[in-house]
């Protein structure tokens, strides 16, 4: 490792890894999973029912004829999208490429990063099983933890201990897509990417999901322990801690907000970098400590 | 793509019309939320229930029901919620140590609902049992939630 004028070098017998990072076009890649994650995820929703939702998700790898395939594909997928999306942002970041943005489309692309979490999250939900069912009551009271907004904030993505998976069903399938698209709207019709510019990522997925069935657990009684999601592992761990409100909404609204201040001009963006940098370090160990429990 | 940030206009009556015009539009798109989250929010009145529990269960037993536990005592039967009052997690319970416990922040309480650790802060809610005894319904207890 060595520091030029550019910042740290990265070599790895002679690849220089910051290059090849900033060369990777994690965007296209991450347009490519998406589309993946929208044809396979529209064939999933043909034979899933929100009203008996672990039924219906078990059903799907136990008896439906290439319901484990679909599934899987829809799952792998949509967890590609995602992290090649923030790979994409990192890369951009690195690129110092949003300071040719202008600010508010800046903050635009940043507020389809909570509405993609919010997409994997839900998805997390909808299988209902025990690790779904716990995500889904948590993420529910801790938007019941916020004075004022909360109430009518759950009403509108959860309410599930009102109305079981009606609404975060409707979320998932139509209402945050449609924020996502709306806040990436103008950055996607700038580029073009085709299936075919993404062969060997395509036929991975595809692979991936015919050898792999996505996680569901099983339904058994006396479970005294449960993993979140590998990306609210960290957010599972504070909450032991500290309460909801603080824990559940406030930090993680820190590193969103900062990530909307890195698309501003020296020195405030090198202090939010700073921030994002230390945040993300904190966050990993709690997942770490939170995955050896 | 490159997006170069403009100088801004001088502010004219034109461009301050505009801008005002620009701000209505605004504001009259959040006011259409208010009937939005007023619709959201509704809920429909349920029904209490009553759940049938349909087996004698022998003193110092248990039976493990979706959304609560049933006890038997020597002094009768009683119930407990299995919703954790942290965040409302599903709580088991645990024989050995006769507690039930949190899957997801391990809070724990006593088979009386009590809270005894962890970062929940409230006692679980009790629910009324009735024990049923050879009646034409057959033998069980009802709680109602």
């Amino acid at each position: 490792m060595a520091r030029t004028e550019k910042g740290i070098l990265l070599v790895y017998k002679g690849i220089n890894i910051r290059n090849l990072f900033l060369e990777t076009k994690w965007g296209g890649m991450s347009l490519v999973s998406l589309y993946l994650s929208v044809l396979s995820g529209m064939v999933v929703a043909l034979q899933y029912d929100p009203a008996t939702p672990f039924f219906s998700a078990s059903s799907l790898d136990l008896l439906v004829p290439f319901g484990q395939f679909f599934r899987a594909c829809h799952y792998y997928s949509s967890q590609l999208f995602f992290l090649f999306s923030l790979c994409h942002m990192a890369a951009v970041i690195l690129a110092k490429g949003e300071q040719q943005l202008r600010f508010a489309k800046w903050l635009l692309l940043i507020a389809s990063v909570p509405a993609a979490l919010l997409l994997l999250f839900t998805g997390y939900v909808l299988r209902a099983d025990a690790t779904g069912e716990a995500a889904g009551v948590i993420a529910e009271n801790i938007l019941l933890s916020m004075p004022y907004l909360g109430a009518p904030l759950n009403s509108l993505l959860f309410s599930i201990e009102a109305e079981g998976m009606k609404r975060i069903y409707a979320n998932h399938l139509v209402g945050l897509g449609l924020v996502w698209g709306v806040c990436c709207w103008d950055h996607l019709r700038r580029y073009r990417v085709g299936f075919a510019q993404h062969r060997r990522l395509l036929l991975l997925m595809v692979l991936g999901s015919l050898s792999l069935a996505a996680p569901l657990e099983p339904a058994r009684l006396g479970l005294f322990h449960i993993q979140g999601p590998w990306f609210l592992l960290g957010l599972q761990e504070l909450l032991r801690y500290i309460p909801p409100f603080w824990a559940g909404v406030i930090f993680p609204s820190t590193v969103v907000v900062a990530l909307a201040w890195v698309g501003r001009e020296d020195p405030a963006r090198r202090r939010a970098l700073l921030f994002i940098a230390g945040w993300l370090a904190v966050y990993f160990l709690l997942s770490v400590i939170a995955a050896l429990r | 793509m490159v997006e170069t940030t403009g100088k801004e206009a001088p502010l004219t009556r034109r461009t301050f019309l505009a801008g005002s015009w620009s701000w209505l539009r605004w504001g009259g798109g959040a006011l259409l939320l208010y009937p939005l989250f007023r619709f959201l929010d509704y809920r429909t009145p349920k029904q209490p229930r009553i759940v049938k529990v349909d087996k004698i269960i022998p003193v110092d037993g248990f039976a493990l029901e979706h959304d609560f536990i049933l006890f038997v005592g020597k002094t009768g039967p009683w119930a407990v919620s299995r919703k954790c009052t942290h965040l409302g997690c599903r709580l088991n319970f645990q024989e050995k140590e006769g507690i039930l416990l949190c899957p997801c922040h391990h809070s724990r309480f006593s088979k009386e609902g009590l809270r005894l650790s962890g970062p929940a802060k409230k006692n679980l809610p009790r629910f009324q049992v009735t024990m049923q005894r050879d009646g034409k319904d057959g033998k069980g207890y009802l709680v109602s939630l």
